[in-house]
Protein backbone atom coordinates (compact mmCIF):
# COMPACT_ATOMS: atom_id res chain seq x y z
CA UNK A 1 0.00 0.00 0.00
CA UNK A 2 2.71 2.39 0.88
CA UNK A 3 4.02 1.92 -2.58
CA UNK A 4 0.82 2.64 -4.64
CA UNK A 5 0.45 5.94 -2.10
CA UNK A 6 4.19 6.72 -3.06
CA UNK A 7 3.63 6.73 -6.74
CA UNK A 8 0.28 8.78 -6.31
CA UNK A 9 2.20 11.38 -4.11
CA UNK A 10 5.09 11.62 -6.83
CA UNK A 11 2.56 11.59 -9.27
CA UNK A 12 0.97 14.74 -7.46
CA UNK A 13 4.29 16.34 -7.11
CA UNK A 14 4.95 16.06 -10.45
CA UNK A 15 1.92 17.48 -11.59
CA UNK A 16 2.04 20.65 -9.35
CA UNK A 17 4.44 22.19 -11.35
CA UNK A 18 4.90 25.69 -10.06
CA UNK A 19 5.13 24.67 -6.28
CA UNK A 20 7.48 22.16 -7.47
CA UNK A 21 10.02 24.42 -8.86
CA UNK A 22 9.88 26.73 -5.63
CA UNK A 23 10.41 24.08 -3.49
CA UNK A 24 12.81 21.92 -4.69
CA UNK A 25 14.07 23.36 -8.25
CA UNK A 26 14.79 27.01 -7.29
CA UNK A 27 17.82 26.41 -4.72
CA UNK A 28 19.91 24.91 -7.76
CA UNK A 29 19.03 27.19 -10.31
CA UNK A 30 19.81 29.62 -7.28
CA UNK A 31 23.09 28.21 -6.25
CA UNK A 32 24.27 27.80 -9.97
CA UNK A 33 23.31 31.45 -11.16
CA UNK A 34 24.41 33.29 -7.80
CA UNK A 35 27.48 31.18 -8.47
CA UNK A 36 28.26 32.49 -12.31
CA UNK A 37 27.11 36.09 -10.94
CA UNK A 38 29.83 35.53 -8.52
CA UNK A 39 32.82 34.49 -10.26
CA UNK A 40 32.26 36.99 -13.35
CA UNK A 41 32.08 39.88 -10.83
CA UNK A 42 34.51 38.79 -8.90
CA UNK A 43 37.30 38.08 -11.96
CA UNK A 44 36.20 41.03 -13.62
CA UNK A 45 36.30 43.99 -11.24
CA UNK A 46 38.91 42.00 -8.13
CA UNK A 47 41.16 39.95 -10.42
CA UNK A 48 42.01 36.17 -8.90
CA UNK A 49 42.15 37.27 -5.07
CA UNK A 50 41.82 33.40 -4.94
CA UNK A 51 44.96 32.31 -7.38
CA UNK A 52 43.65 28.71 -7.65
CA UNK A 53 40.31 27.17 -7.99
CA UNK A 54 38.87 24.30 -6.00
CA UNK A 55 35.69 22.60 -7.95
CA UNK A 56 35.16 18.91 -5.49
CA UNK A 57 35.57 21.69 -2.57
CA UNK A 58 32.72 24.24 -4.15
CA UNK A 59 30.69 21.26 -5.03
CA UNK A 60 30.84 19.59 -1.01
CA UNK A 61 29.88 22.96 -0.54
CA UNK A 62 26.94 22.57 -2.63
CA UNK A 63 25.87 19.69 -0.60
CA UNK A 64 25.83 22.30 2.35
CA UNK A 65 23.11 24.79 0.68
CA UNK A 66 20.07 23.90 2.93
CA UNK A 67 22.13 23.90 5.86
CA UNK A 68 21.41 27.47 7.13
CA UNK A 69 17.53 28.41 8.40
CA UNK A 70 16.69 30.74 5.66
CA UNK A 71 17.80 28.85 2.88
CA UNK A 72 15.75 26.06 4.09
CA UNK A 73 12.89 27.85 3.06
CA UNK A 74 12.08 26.13 -0.18
CA UNK A 75 12.66 22.77 1.35
CA UNK A 76 10.37 24.08 4.08
CA UNK A 77 7.56 25.19 1.66
CA UNK A 78 7.99 22.16 -0.01
CA UNK A 79 7.13 20.08 3.07
CA UNK A 80 4.13 22.24 4.05
CA UNK A 81 2.63 21.50 0.09
CA UNK A 82 3.22 17.90 1.03
CA UNK A 83 2.12 17.38 4.27
CA UNK A 84 -0.31 20.67 4.61
CA UNK A 85 -1.77 20.54 0.87
CA UNK A 86 -4.58 17.63 1.66
CA UNK A 87 -5.91 19.91 4.90
CA UNK A 88 -5.67 23.34 2.76
CA UNK A 89 -7.66 21.52 -0.44
CA UNK A 90 -9.44 19.41 2.06
CA UNK A 91 -8.78 16.14 0.28
CA UNK A 92 -7.89 13.93 3.28
CA UNK A 93 -11.19 12.38 2.95
CA UNK A 94 -10.60 11.45 -0.81
CA UNK A 95 -7.52 10.54 -0.21
CA UNK A 96 -8.01 8.39 2.65
CA UNK A 97 -10.64 6.12 1.92
CA UNK A 98 -8.10 4.67 -0.51
CA UNK A 99 -5.11 4.67 1.53
CA UNK A 100 -4.55 3.69 4.89
CA UNK A 101 -3.29 6.40 7.23
CA UNK A 102 0.39 5.45 8.22
CA UNK A 103 1.16 4.43 4.73
CA UNK A 104 0.14 7.90 3.34
CA UNK A 105 2.21 9.91 5.64
CA UNK A 106 5.25 7.64 5.29
CA UNK A 107 4.72 7.69 1.45
CA UNK A 108 4.71 11.23 1.74
CA UNK A 109 8.02 11.40 3.71
CA UNK A 110 9.50 8.93 1.18
CA UNK A 111 8.31 11.40 -2.01
CA UNK A 112 9.62 14.45 0.26
CA UNK A 113 13.11 12.63 0.56
CA UNK A 114 13.25 11.83 -2.91
CA UNK A 115 12.70 15.55 -4.31
CA UNK A 116 14.98 16.76 -1.56
CA UNK A 117 17.79 14.48 -2.24
CA UNK A 118 17.08 15.38 -6.12
CA UNK A 119 17.54 19.31 -5.39
CA UNK A 120 20.98 18.57 -2.94
CA UNK A 121 22.20 16.56 -5.23
CA UNK A 122 21.92 19.18 -7.88
CA UNK A 123 22.90 22.07 -5.47
CA UNK A 124 26.04 19.85 -5.45
CA UNK A 125 26.35 20.10 -9.73
CA UNK A 126 25.38 23.27 -9.97
CA UNK A 127 27.95 24.17 -7.13
CA UNK A 128 30.60 21.86 -9.29
CA UNK A 129 29.91 23.73 -12.41
CA UNK A 130 30.91 27.22 -10.78
CA UNK A 131 33.85 25.52 -9.70
CA UNK A 132 35.05 24.49 -13.26
CA UNK A 133 33.76 28.08 -14.42
CA UNK A 134 36.48 29.39 -11.53
CA UNK A 135 38.96 26.56 -12.56
CA UNK A 136 38.68 28.31 -16.29
CA UNK A 137 38.63 32.13 -15.68
CA UNK A 138 41.74 31.31 -12.73
CA UNK A 139 43.49 29.18 -15.49
CA UNK A 140 44.39 26.67 -12.83
CA UNK A 141 42.85 24.38 -9.95
CA UNK A 142 43.52 22.32 -7.04
CA UNK A 143 42.29 19.10 -5.55
CA UNK A 144 41.89 17.39 -2.79
CA UNK A 145 44.71 15.19 -0.85
CA UNK A 146 42.83 12.35 -1.17
CA UNK A 147 42.47 9.40 -3.52
CA UNK A 148 38.87 9.25 -5.74
CA UNK A 149 37.21 6.96 -2.97
CA UNK A 150 38.40 9.31 -0.21
CA UNK A 151 36.26 12.33 -2.66
CA UNK A 152 33.13 10.21 -2.84
CA UNK A 153 33.09 9.46 0.99
CA UNK A 154 33.45 13.32 1.69
CA UNK A 155 30.96 13.87 -0.78
CA UNK A 156 28.22 11.12 1.19
CA UNK A 157 28.64 12.45 4.42
CA UNK A 158 28.46 15.67 2.92
CA UNK A 159 25.38 15.23 1.45
CA UNK A 160 24.15 12.94 4.74
CA UNK A 161 24.69 15.52 6.72
CA UNK A 162 22.38 18.12 5.09
CA UNK A 163 20.31 15.23 3.85
CA UNK A 164 19.30 14.27 7.78
CA UNK A 165 19.13 17.89 8.69
CA UNK A 166 16.81 18.83 6.10
CA UNK A 167 14.47 15.58 7.05
CA UNK A 168 14.82 16.94 10.62
CA UNK A 169 12.72 20.44 9.83
CA UNK A 170 10.56 18.62 7.05
CA UNK A 171 9.16 16.30 10.30
CA UNK A 172 8.89 19.41 12.05
CA UNK A 173 6.86 20.49 9.07
CA UNK A 174 4.73 17.24 9.09
CA UNK A 175 3.93 17.84 13.05
CA UNK A 176 2.73 21.24 12.51
CA UNK A 177 0.95 20.61 9.65
CA UNK A 178 -1.01 17.83 11.57
CA UNK A 179 -1.65 20.06 14.54
CA UNK A 180 -2.70 22.93 13.34
CA UNK A 181 -4.34 22.07 10.18
CA UNK A 182 -3.08 24.45 8.13
CA UNK A 183 -0.26 24.83 5.58
CA UNK A 184 0.97 28.18 6.07
CA UNK A 185 1.73 27.42 10.16
CA UNK A 186 3.76 24.34 8.69
CA UNK A 187 5.73 27.29 7.24
CA UNK A 188 5.96 29.81 9.22
CA UNK A 189 6.53 28.05 13.10
CA UNK A 190 9.04 26.12 11.38
CA UNK A 191 10.97 28.61 9.77
CA UNK A 192 10.50 30.81 13.22
CA UNK A 193 11.79 27.88 14.79
CA UNK A 194 15.23 27.56 12.96
CA UNK A 195 15.88 30.73 13.54
CA UNK A 196 15.75 30.49 16.74
CA UNK A 197 17.62 27.81 17.05
CA UNK A 198 20.33 29.09 15.17
CA UNK A 199 19.99 32.23 17.89
CA UNK A 200 20.14 30.21 20.87
CA UNK A 201 22.86 27.97 20.03
CA UNK A 202 25.76 29.99 18.83
CA UNK A 203 28.20 28.69 21.49
CA UNK A 204 27.90 25.22 20.33
CA UNK A 205 30.02 26.58 17.69
CA UNK A 206 32.92 26.06 19.65
CA UNK A 207 32.70 22.51 20.22
CA UNK A 208 33.36 22.74 24.05
CA UNK A 209 30.38 20.46 24.96
CA UNK A 210 27.85 18.22 23.34
CA UNK A 211 24.81 19.08 24.86
CA UNK A 212 24.66 21.88 21.67
CA UNK A 213 24.38 18.03 19.23
CA UNK A 214 20.73 19.00 20.78
CA UNK A 215 20.00 22.07 18.06
CA UNK A 216 20.09 20.30 14.27
CA UNK A 217 21.91 22.67 12.97
CA UNK A 218 25.03 22.14 15.20
CA UNK A 219 24.63 18.23 14.58
CA UNK A 220 24.41 19.18 10.76
CA UNK A 221 27.05 21.30 10.99
CA UNK A 222 29.60 18.60 13.04
CA UNK A 223 28.61 15.73 10.41
CA UNK A 224 29.58 18.75 7.60
CA UNK A 225 32.65 19.77 9.46
CA UNK A 226 33.68 15.59 9.12
CA UNK A 227 32.90 15.89 5.46
CA UNK A 228 35.46 18.35 5.23
CA UNK A 229 38.14 16.69 6.83
CA UNK A 230 37.62 13.49 4.88
CA UNK A 231 38.55 15.12 1.76
CA UNK A 232 41.25 16.81 3.17
CA UNK A 233 40.94 20.00 4.60
CA UNK A 234 41.41 21.80 8.05
CA UNK A 235 39.72 20.54 11.32
CA UNK A 236 36.72 21.98 12.35
CA UNK A 237 35.70 22.68 16.15
CA UNK A 238 32.64 20.34 15.87
CA UNK A 239 34.33 17.50 13.84
CA UNK A 240 34.68 14.99 16.62
CA UNK A 241 31.33 15.27 17.21
CA UNK A 242 29.81 13.95 13.92
CA UNK A 243 28.83 10.58 14.92
CA UNK A 244 26.76 11.76 17.94
CA UNK A 245 25.63 14.20 15.92
CA UNK A 246 24.54 11.92 13.02
CA UNK A 247 22.76 10.27 16.01
CA UNK A 248 20.89 13.17 16.91
CA UNK A 249 19.86 14.11 13.56
CA UNK A 250 18.67 11.04 13.35
CA UNK A 251 16.42 10.64 16.61
CA UNK A 252 14.70 13.68 16.35
CA UNK A 253 13.77 12.88 12.98
CA UNK A 254 12.37 9.41 14.19
CA UNK A 255 11.32 11.53 17.34
CA UNK A 256 9.19 13.67 15.23
CA UNK A 257 7.79 12.10 12.79
CA UNK A 258 7.04 9.27 15.61
CA UNK A 259 4.80 12.08 17.22
CA UNK A 260 3.32 13.69 14.25
CA UNK A 261 1.94 9.91 12.89
CA UNK A 262 0.85 8.99 16.61
CA UNK A 263 -1.44 11.79 16.29
CA UNK A 264 -2.29 11.69 12.56
CA UNK A 265 -3.49 8.58 12.97
CA UNK A 266 -6.06 9.33 16.08
CA UNK A 267 -6.44 12.51 14.13
CA UNK A 268 -10.79 13.33 13.89
CA UNK A 269 -10.78 14.22 10.18
CA UNK A 270 -14.15 15.69 10.61
CA UNK A 271 -13.44 19.09 8.89
CA UNK A 272 -9.82 19.18 7.31
CA UNK B 1 -26.15 -11.44 3.29
CA UNK B 2 -24.37 -8.98 5.77
CA UNK B 3 -26.10 -5.53 5.66
CA UNK B 4 -24.21 -2.39 3.23
CA UNK B 5 -23.79 -0.40 6.94
CA UNK B 6 -24.92 -1.50 10.39
CA UNK B 7 -24.25 1.04 13.70
CA UNK B 8 -24.82 0.25 16.51
CA UNK B 9 -25.78 2.36 19.60
CA UNK B 10 -23.17 4.22 17.35
CA UNK B 11 -22.50 8.15 18.75
CA UNK B 12 -20.46 10.78 18.12
CA UNK B 13 -19.60 14.02 20.48
CA UNK B 14 -17.62 16.71 20.52
CA UNK B 15 -16.50 18.07 24.02
CA UNK B 16 -20.47 18.30 25.72
CA UNK B 17 -22.00 18.43 22.16
CA UNK B 18 -23.22 15.44 20.42
CA UNK B 19 -23.25 15.42 17.29
CA UNK B 20 -24.43 11.75 16.82
CA UNK B 21 -26.84 10.36 19.88
CA UNK B 22 -26.73 6.26 20.18
CA UNK B 23 -27.60 5.36 16.67
CA UNK B 24 -28.94 1.74 15.52
CA UNK B 25 -29.36 1.05 12.23
CA UNK B 26 -28.81 -1.45 9.56
CA UNK B 27 -28.59 -0.36 5.25
CA UNK B 28 -29.50 -3.72 3.44
CA UNK B 29 -27.54 -3.79 0.43
CA UNK B 30 -28.70 -3.68 -3.37
CA UNK B 31 -30.68 -0.31 -3.18
CA UNK B 32 -30.69 3.19 -2.77
CA UNK B 33 -31.00 4.16 0.89
CA UNK B 34 -31.84 7.81 2.06
CA UNK B 35 -30.14 9.51 5.37
CA UNK B 36 -32.46 12.59 6.01
CA UNK B 37 -32.33 15.38 8.53
CA UNK B 38 -32.25 18.89 8.44
CA UNK B 39 -28.95 20.58 9.01
CA UNK B 40 -26.61 19.64 11.75
CA UNK B 41 -28.78 16.30 12.62
CA UNK B 42 -25.60 14.27 12.03
CA UNK B 43 -26.08 12.94 8.34
CA UNK B 44 -22.37 13.32 7.71
CA UNK B 45 -21.06 12.76 10.81
CA UNK B 46 -22.66 9.48 10.16
CA UNK B 47 -21.38 8.78 6.80
CA UNK B 48 -17.47 10.23 8.14
CA UNK B 49 -18.18 7.40 11.39
CA UNK B 50 -18.36 5.09 8.51
CA UNK B 51 -15.76 5.81 6.63
CA UNK B 52 -13.24 5.97 9.14
CA UNK B 53 -12.91 9.62 9.20
CA UNK B 54 -13.95 10.37 12.61
CA UNK B 55 -13.65 7.66 15.43
CA UNK B 56 -16.99 7.13 17.41
CA UNK B 57 -16.87 8.08 21.06
CA UNK B 58 -19.44 4.82 21.59
CA UNK B 59 -21.23 1.96 20.33
CA UNK B 60 -19.81 1.20 16.42
CA UNK B 61 -19.90 0.53 12.89
CA UNK B 62 -19.78 -1.91 9.99
CA UNK B 63 -19.13 -1.45 6.83
CA UNK B 64 -19.92 -4.17 4.16
CA UNK B 65 -19.27 -6.07 6.67
CA UNK B 66 -16.24 -5.39 8.20
CA UNK B 67 -15.58 -4.09 11.40
CA UNK B 68 -12.10 -3.20 10.93
CA UNK B 69 -12.39 0.32 9.02
CA UNK B 70 -9.42 0.20 6.92
CA UNK B 71 -8.52 1.23 3.48
CA UNK B 72 -9.00 -2.51 2.47
CA UNK B 73 -12.79 -2.43 3.09
CA UNK B 74 -12.55 1.40 1.84
CA UNK B 75 -11.61 0.34 -1.60
CA UNK B 76 -14.77 -1.25 -1.88
CA UNK B 77 -16.80 1.48 -1.10
CA UNK B 78 -16.74 5.19 -3.38
CA UNK B 79 -17.43 8.42 -1.47
CA UNK B 80 -18.10 11.83 -2.06
CA UNK B 81 -18.84 13.49 1.61
CA UNK B 82 -19.68 17.24 1.90
CA UNK B 83 -18.02 19.24 -0.72
CA UNK B 84 -16.19 17.89 -3.51
CA UNK B 85 -12.59 16.79 -2.87
CA UNK B 86 -10.24 18.28 -5.26
CA UNK B 87 -6.91 19.20 -6.10
CA UNK B 88 -7.01 22.38 -7.32
CA UNK B 89 -3.66 21.86 -10.14
CA UNK B 90 -4.63 18.41 -11.36
CA UNK B 91 -6.66 18.09 -14.87
CA UNK B 92 -9.49 16.22 -14.58
CA UNK B 93 -7.63 12.93 -16.28
CA UNK B 94 -4.80 13.64 -13.59
CA UNK B 95 -7.36 13.66 -10.81
CA UNK B 96 -8.26 10.31 -12.02
CA UNK B 97 -5.02 9.37 -12.35
CA UNK B 98 -3.87 10.26 -9.27
CA UNK B 99 -6.51 8.66 -7.20
CA UNK B 100 -6.47 5.18 -9.38
CA UNK B 101 -2.82 5.53 -7.99
CA UNK B 102 -3.77 5.77 -4.75
CA UNK B 103 -6.46 3.02 -4.82
CA UNK B 104 -3.76 0.76 -5.93
CA UNK B 105 -5.04 0.62 -10.43
CA UNK B 106 -3.13 0.92 -13.34
CA UNK B 107 -6.12 0.82 -15.57
CA UNK B 108 -6.64 4.16 -18.29
CA UNK B 109 -9.23 3.09 -20.08
CA UNK B 110 -10.96 2.93 -16.94
CA UNK B 111 -9.96 6.16 -15.94
CA UNK B 112 -11.02 7.11 -19.48
CA UNK B 113 -14.77 5.31 -18.94
CA UNK B 114 -15.28 7.35 -15.82
CA UNK B 115 -14.78 10.35 -17.09
CA UNK B 116 -17.33 9.36 -20.15
CA UNK B 117 -19.56 8.23 -18.25
CA UNK B 118 -19.66 11.37 -15.71
CA UNK B 119 -19.59 13.45 -18.45
CA UNK B 120 -15.97 15.18 -18.28
CA UNK B 121 -14.77 13.85 -21.82
CA UNK B 122 -14.67 17.41 -23.18
CA UNK B 123 -13.08 18.90 -19.98
CA UNK B 124 -10.79 16.46 -19.18
CA UNK B 125 -8.23 18.21 -19.89
CA UNK B 126 -8.85 20.81 -17.46
CA UNK B 127 -7.48 21.99 -14.20
CA UNK B 128 -10.48 21.40 -11.33
CA UNK B 129 -9.89 25.02 -10.31
CA UNK B 130 -11.17 25.93 -13.53
CA UNK B 131 -14.48 24.28 -12.96
CA UNK B 132 -17.83 25.53 -11.78
CA UNK B 133 -19.42 23.69 -8.85
CA UNK B 134 -21.44 21.33 -10.71
CA UNK B 135 -18.39 19.79 -12.83
CA UNK B 136 -16.47 19.59 -9.67
CA UNK B 137 -19.27 17.65 -8.67
CA UNK B 138 -19.12 15.33 -11.26
CA UNK B 139 -15.39 14.71 -11.37
CA UNK B 140 -15.43 13.89 -7.23
CA UNK B 141 -18.49 11.30 -8.46
CA UNK B 142 -16.15 10.02 -11.15
CA UNK B 143 -13.25 9.26 -8.59
CA UNK B 144 -15.78 7.67 -6.20
CA UNK B 145 -17.01 5.35 -9.08
CA UNK B 146 -13.04 4.55 -10.32
CA UNK B 147 -12.58 1.35 -8.01
CA UNK B 148 -16.18 -0.12 -9.32
CA UNK B 149 -17.43 0.10 -5.95
CA UNK B 150 -19.76 -2.63 -4.34
CA UNK B 151 -20.96 0.99 -2.01
CA UNK B 152 -21.07 3.84 -3.06
CA UNK B 153 -21.55 6.61 -0.22
CA UNK B 154 -22.95 9.88 -1.40
CA UNK B 155 -23.25 13.56 0.65
CA UNK B 156 -25.44 15.87 -1.12
CA UNK B 157 -25.00 14.70 -4.79
CA UNK B 158 -27.00 17.16 -6.76
CA UNK B 159 -25.21 20.29 -4.82
CA UNK B 160 -24.52 22.58 -7.43
CA UNK B 161 -26.12 20.45 -10.51
CA UNK B 162 -29.07 22.14 -13.39
CA UNK B 163 -32.23 20.50 -13.07
CA UNK B 164 -30.56 18.66 -16.23
CA UNK B 165 -27.59 17.19 -14.44
CA UNK B 166 -29.52 16.35 -11.24
CA UNK B 167 -31.63 14.06 -13.96
CA UNK B 168 -28.73 12.46 -15.15
CA UNK B 169 -27.11 11.84 -11.74
CA UNK B 170 -31.22 10.24 -10.74
CA UNK B 171 -30.70 8.00 -13.80
CA UNK B 172 -26.75 7.25 -12.67
CA UNK B 173 -27.89 6.34 -9.65
CA UNK B 174 -30.79 4.22 -10.32
CA UNK B 175 -28.65 2.47 -13.21
CA UNK B 176 -26.02 1.67 -10.63
CA UNK B 177 -28.37 0.16 -8.13
CA UNK B 178 -30.81 -1.51 -10.86
CA UNK B 179 -28.24 -2.77 -13.58
CA UNK B 180 -24.63 -3.44 -11.71
CA UNK B 181 -26.03 -3.97 -7.60
CA UNK B 182 -24.22 -1.97 -6.80
CA UNK B 183 -25.49 -0.45 -2.86
CA UNK B 184 -26.23 3.52 -2.52
CA UNK B 185 -26.35 5.38 0.72
CA UNK B 186 -27.04 9.36 0.09
CA UNK B 187 -28.10 12.03 1.95
CA UNK B 188 -29.81 15.23 0.38
CA UNK B 189 -32.54 17.92 1.78
CA UNK B 190 -33.88 17.65 -2.04
CA UNK B 191 -36.59 15.79 -0.42
CA UNK B 192 -38.15 15.20 -4.06
CA UNK B 193 -35.38 14.02 -5.51
CA UNK B 194 -34.83 11.44 -2.61
CA UNK B 195 -38.30 10.45 -3.16
CA UNK B 196 -37.56 9.68 -6.63
CA UNK B 197 -34.61 8.01 -6.46
CA UNK B 198 -34.34 6.04 -3.16
CA UNK B 199 -35.86 2.74 -1.99
CA UNK B 200 -35.56 3.30 2.12
CA UNK B 201 -35.04 6.24 4.12
CA UNK B 202 -34.05 7.21 7.39
CA UNK B 203 -35.17 10.12 9.54
CA UNK B 204 -32.50 11.44 11.70
CA UNK B 205 -33.54 14.47 14.04
CA UNK B 206 -30.10 15.59 16.63
CA UNK B 207 -28.36 12.39 16.15
CA UNK B 208 -30.94 10.36 16.69
CA UNK B 209 -33.18 8.05 14.24
CA UNK B 210 -36.67 9.46 14.58
CA UNK B 211 -38.00 6.68 11.57
CA UNK B 212 -37.25 4.79 8.81
CA UNK B 213 -38.77 2.57 6.27
CA UNK B 214 -39.78 1.77 2.77
CA UNK B 215 -40.64 4.79 0.64
CA UNK B 216 -43.50 3.20 -0.89
CA UNK B 217 -44.95 2.56 2.33
CA UNK B 218 -43.93 6.01 4.33
CA UNK B 219 -45.62 8.06 1.62
CA UNK B 220 -48.35 5.19 0.75
CA UNK B 221 -52.07 5.45 2.41
CA UNK B 222 -51.35 8.46 3.88
CA UNK B 223 -52.36 11.14 1.22
CA UNK B 224 -55.70 12.49 0.72
CA UNK B 225 -58.35 13.70 -1.73
CA UNK B 226 -58.33 16.39 -3.96
CA UNK B 227 -61.59 18.17 -4.88
CA UNK B 228 -62.92 20.77 -7.10
CA UNK B 229 -66.56 20.95 -6.64
CA UNK B 230 -69.48 23.70 -6.06
CA UNK B 231 -70.80 25.08 -4.30
CA UNK B 232 -67.90 24.31 -1.95
CA UNK B 233 -69.96 25.37 1.36
CA UNK B 234 -72.24 22.41 0.66
CA UNK B 235 -69.20 19.80 0.15
CA UNK B 236 -67.29 21.29 3.14
CA UNK B 237 -70.65 20.69 5.29
CA UNK B 238 -70.86 16.98 3.64
CA UNK B 239 -66.53 16.58 4.45
CA UNK B 240 -66.88 18.04 7.64
CA UNK B 241 -64.08 17.86 10.08
CA UNK B 242 -62.55 15.72 7.41
CA UNK B 243 -62.31 18.57 4.60
CA UNK B 244 -60.06 21.85 4.67
CA UNK B 245 -60.12 24.45 1.76
CA UNK B 246 -56.68 24.76 -0.24
CA UNK B 247 -56.94 26.86 -2.89
CA UNK B 248 -59.73 26.70 -5.29
CA UNK B 249 -60.51 23.18 -4.09
CA UNK B 250 -61.02 20.88 -1.25
CA UNK B 251 -58.32 18.67 0.51
CA UNK B 252 -60.45 15.58 1.74
CA UNK B 253 -57.93 13.84 4.54
CA UNK B 254 -59.09 9.96 4.18
CA UNK B 255 -58.20 6.71 3.07
CA UNK B 256 -57.58 5.81 -0.75
CA UNK B 257 -60.28 3.23 -0.21
CA UNK B 258 -62.85 5.67 1.07
CA UNK B 259 -62.68 8.50 -2.22
CA UNK B 260 -65.20 6.34 -4.54
CA UNK B 261 -68.14 6.43 -1.13
CA UNK B 262 -67.20 10.10 -0.84
CA UNK B 263 -68.06 11.10 -4.20
CA UNK B 264 -71.33 9.60 -4.42
CA UNK B 265 -72.23 10.91 -0.93
CA UNK B 266 -71.06 14.65 -2.60
CA UNK B 267 -73.08 13.95 -5.31
CA UNK B 268 -76.06 12.93 -3.95
CA UNK B 269 -75.79 15.95 -1.71
CA UNK B 270 -76.03 17.77 -4.90
CA UNK B 271 -72.38 18.60 -5.08
CA UNK B 272 -71.29 19.00 -8.17
CA UNK B 273 -67.55 17.55 -9.09
CA UNK B 274 -65.45 19.01 -11.48
CA UNK B 275 -62.27 17.51 -10.22
CA UNK B 276 -61.32 14.79 -7.62
CA UNK B 277 -57.73 12.99 -8.42
CA UNK B 278 -55.88 11.28 -5.52
CA UNK B 279 -52.87 12.93 -3.84
CA UNK B 280 -49.91 11.07 -2.56
CA UNK B 281 -48.44 12.23 0.33
CA UNK B 282 -44.95 13.44 -0.30
CA UNK B 283 -41.98 12.12 1.35
CA UNK B 284 -41.38 16.37 2.21
CA UNK B 285 -44.63 16.22 4.27
CA UNK B 286 -43.52 12.98 5.55
CA UNK B 287 -40.95 14.48 7.05
CA UNK B 288 -41.84 17.66 7.65
CA UNK B 289 -44.25 15.06 10.33
CA UNK B 290 -41.48 13.02 11.87
CA UNK B 291 -39.48 15.55 12.62
CA UNK B 292 -42.26 18.12 13.80
CA UNK B 293 -43.26 14.95 16.11
CA UNK B 294 -39.22 14.18 17.04
CA UNK B 295 -39.17 18.51 18.55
Amino acid sequence: MIIEALRAELYKLSRNRWSTFWAFGFMPLFALGMGVVEQIVVHAYLGDIIPFASPLHDSLGGLATFSASIFQLCGIAGAAIIFGGEYRWETWRAALTRVDRAPIMAAKMLTFAIAISASLALCGVARLIVGFIDVALTGSATWPPVDAGGIVLAHLIGFAASFLQVMVTAAFVMLVCVVSRAMTAGIVATLLALVACEIASIRGNFGDDPIWLLFPNISGEAVRQAASITMGGRDGLLAHFAPLGAAALVLWFILLFAVALALFTRQDLSKE
Amino acid sequence: MTAALEASGLGKSYGAVSALGALDLSIPRGLVYGVLGPNGAGKSTLLRLALGLIRPSRGSVRLLGESEINARVLRRVGAMIEAPALYPFLTARETMRAFARYSGLNDPAREQAVLDRVGLTAAADRRAKTFSMGMRQRLALGAALLTRPELLILDEPTNGLDPAGIQEMRTLIRDLVDKEGVTIILSSHLLDEVQKVCDRVAFINRGNLVSEGKVSELVAGQGGLFLRASPMAKAMAVLGARGRVEGDGIVAEITEDAAPALIRDLVAAGVDVYEARWMTLSLERVFMSAMGSAA
